[in-house]
């Protein structure tokens, strides 16, 4: 029961976050980008013997994703920056 | 000094202890209900057969071709609107056929002209219409006719021109249910007048038709297999000048959930004419193997030339979470959904998703292609959905997830059985469940029964541990709910849609390993049609230089990967590696 109703209250927060946000429709240019993303994969397909393609891709996954990870510690620090925790003169 | 200390001491005590009583009275409040409850109720499960196997309503053609129209259970035939692939009725067409629309099918696939040096142009002949209808020769006679009406038309400046239009036919027979599969390969020759044809072709007796299927496309090299028993070579015939052996490795799913009996059939030695038409071969049918077996994927190799070992082509083996309807990739799988979004294997609302609904069954709908089933029909996935792969095909489609393979055995051994049946009267089983609410061990009591009362320690475990288990272990169904509840709330909400949007984009980025060969070109034809490298590319020393070539891209992309990494975290962390004063 207690654990229940921490975990309720977690999640009520959670959802209640979530539901802030504006809703804003979807472009269908981002909804069939997928096909068009795969279609362009699929040609480039055949380059991936000779060009490693796949690597490509994970290589660019992940520095996108360093790039998404600065980002947040970037914003981290920002929030950081608030709380100075004293010193100065 | 000493005083406050002991005063907290007794406090904190005091304390420990009041919240400890509270828990133990509210716990064997909360307790003395369930636990009286000494009987085990038994639950009466129905075992569904394995009803999706080749559903003649839906039959899984479909897909990347078009379908034309399928036979209803009426006998009349629904033409499907193909949006933008224009169906065209007949006119007069009898059998309940209904809507058309006008317009040119476009060019027709495999079409050559003469007088011209290339094999497969496509602009040579464009197909204006097609049209197909079905009926029964006579009312009650059982023998279905197809007909159809091809208008083509020669728009190149060559005399003559020629083409084929491929179209499948289902028959399904009265009796056995058994299918079979008909190839119409219409050979079109005109000159620069119009074509017309109107020939028909028959099911044989005691059969009906199911469906009719054909398309004016030429699958790309690079499309995914098509759905439906037959395999194309497509580009690959392209880059085969000389004898090729093709052999297709097909898998059927017999009734009795078998899923790798694989029937292994050297279709033909092939010979591809360099500018010549493009071919194929029809599947051994699964149903010719087994009547009540459906078709569970294929695996093509192909032999290169001169050298006669077998090498891998294609693999069109549908996944576990499209197993099993006879469907390749996303084509036409059956798929459970919950609140409107497809179920994906090891997602919270779904691995368990035949329990979830038990709760919340609205929010569970069964989807064959575009079709929406009832749940039923998606009983068979009830596994499908786990993080663990399971597959579908395993004795528990019973659609109850307290069923498994272990711990009732009898469950699995009869769920087999019946499907090798094929349809009869679903058999039913009796399942023991536990109370839900068993804190663990013994029979689950707040209170010592039995030889036990004479336990003076059992007075004090049992009201003990029912009270910590009411207060700190949540009920069964809580987290399926709470995170039912949360998956909903994220789908809804604007960033759960534009996530569930972009990841359609980032699961395109997968890359196929490509062959030595390179992509397959094809220049106009005063060129000469196709260029065939497979002899310069794939042999030595190209291939060493490209192993060097290839190796040193891949340091370059690491290394370089590596360093705008560092360079990204060291400048969100302040530090810059570049330089500057």
């Amino acid at each position: 029961m207690i654990i229940q109703l921490l975990l309720s209250v977690i999640v009520g927060v959670i959802k209640t976050a979530i539901s802030l946000m504006p809703q804003v429709a979807i472009p269908d240019w981002v909804v069939s980008a997928g096909d068009a993303v795969r279609t362009v994969m699929a040609s480039a397909g055949g380059f991936a013997y000779w060009v490693p393609l796949a690597l490509g891709v994970k290589v660019a996954a992940t520095v996108m994703a360093v790039l998404a990870a600065g980002f947040l510690i970037r914003v981290g620090r920002m929030i950081l920056s608030f709380f100075t925790g004293g010193g100065g003169s | 000094m000493r005083r406050s200390r002991v005063f907290s001491q007794w406090l904190h005590g005091t304390l420990a202890v009041g919240v400890l009583s509270f828990l133990i009275v509210t716990g064997m409040v909360a307790q003395a209900g369930p636990a009286q409850a000494a009987a085990v109720p038994q639950t009466t499960t129905t075992i569904y057969p394995d009803v999706l196997v080749d559903d003649p309503q839906f039959n899984p053609w479909s897909c990347p071709w078009t379908l034309i129209t399928c036979l209803w259970d009426d006998g009349g035939f629904m033409p499907k609107d193909t949006g933008s692939d224009q169906w065209v009725a007949p006119p007069g067409a009898g059998g309940g056929a209904g809507g058309s629309s006008s317009g040119s099918w476009g060019p027709v696939p495999y079409a050559g002209a003469a007088g011209s040096a290339s094999g497969n142009d496509q602009s040579k002949v464009t197909l204006d219409g097609i049209a197909a209808v079905s009926r029964e020769t006579s009312p009650g006679s059982g023998i279905f006719q197809f007909g159809y009406t091809i208008t083509a038309r020669n728009n190149s400046s060559v005399t003559s021109a020629s083409a084929t239009w491929w179209a499948f036919y289902t028959c399904r027979n009265n009796s056995s249910g058994a299918y079979s599969t008909i190839l119409v390969n219409h050979g079109i020759s005109m000159g620069t007048a119009a074509y017309n044809t109107t020939p028909a072709q028959y099911c044989p007796a005691g059969t009906a038709m199911t469906g009719v299927m054909t398309s004016n496309k030429v699958p790309p090299v690079a499309d995914p297999p098509r759905n439906y028993p037959y395999a194309d070579f497509g580009g690959y015939a392209d880059q085969m000048q000389t004898q090729v052996k093709y052999k297709v490795l097909l898998d059927c799913v017999t009734a009795a959930g078998d899923p790798n009996n694989t029937m292994d059939d050297t279709v033909t030695s092939y010979t591809v004419d360099y500018t010549g038409v493009k071919g194929g071969f029809v599947y051994p049918s699964c149903q010719s193997r087994d009547p009540q077996s459906h078709y569970g994927g294929a695996k093509w190799q192909f032999t290169m030339p001169g050298d006669f070992t077998y090498r891998d082509m294609m693999v069109n083996k549908p996944d576990r979470s499209s197993y099993p309807p006879a469907c390749f990739y996303d084509g036409c799988p059956l798929k459970v959904r919950y609140r409107g979004s497809d179920c994906m294997a090891g997602s919270i609302p779904c691995a368990e998703w035949t329990k979830s609904r038990q709760t919340d069954p609205s929010s569970y709908t069964c989807w064959w292609g575009a079709q929406q089933r009832g749940i039923d029909k998606c009983f068979v996935l009830e596994r499908a959905y786990q993080l663990v792969a399971v597959k579908s095909t395993h004795a528990n489609t019973d659609g109850d997830p307290s069923t498994g393979d272990s711990g009732t055995g009898s469950t699995g051994g009869s769920t087999g059985g019946s499907s090798g049946g094929g349809g009869g009267v679903p058999p039913t089983v009796s399942i023991p469940t536990t109370s839900p609410n068993d804190p663990g061990g013994d029979d689950g009591s707040c209170f010592p029964s039995g030889l036990a009362v004479l336990n003076p320690v059992e007075w004090v475990l049992r009201p003990i541990r029912c009270a910590l288990t009411w207060a700190f272990v949540p009920s069964g169904s809580f987290f399926p709910d709470l995170s039912l509840d949360l998956s909903g709330a994220w789908q809804d909400s604007a960033p759960g849609k534009w996530v569930g949007a972009l990841s359609g984009i980032t699961n395109g980025l997968t890359v196929s390993d490509g062959e030595c060969w390179g992509p397959s070109f094809t220049l106009p034809g005063q060129f000469g049609g196709t260029i065939d490298l497979q002899d310069k590319l794939c042999s030595e020393p190209v291939i060493a230089a490209r192993n060097i070539a290839y190796a040193g891209m891949s340091a370059l992309l690491v290394i370089g990967g590596v360093l705008t990494c560092v360079r990204l975290l060291g400048s969100s962390v302040g530090y810059s590696t570049g330089g500057g004063s």
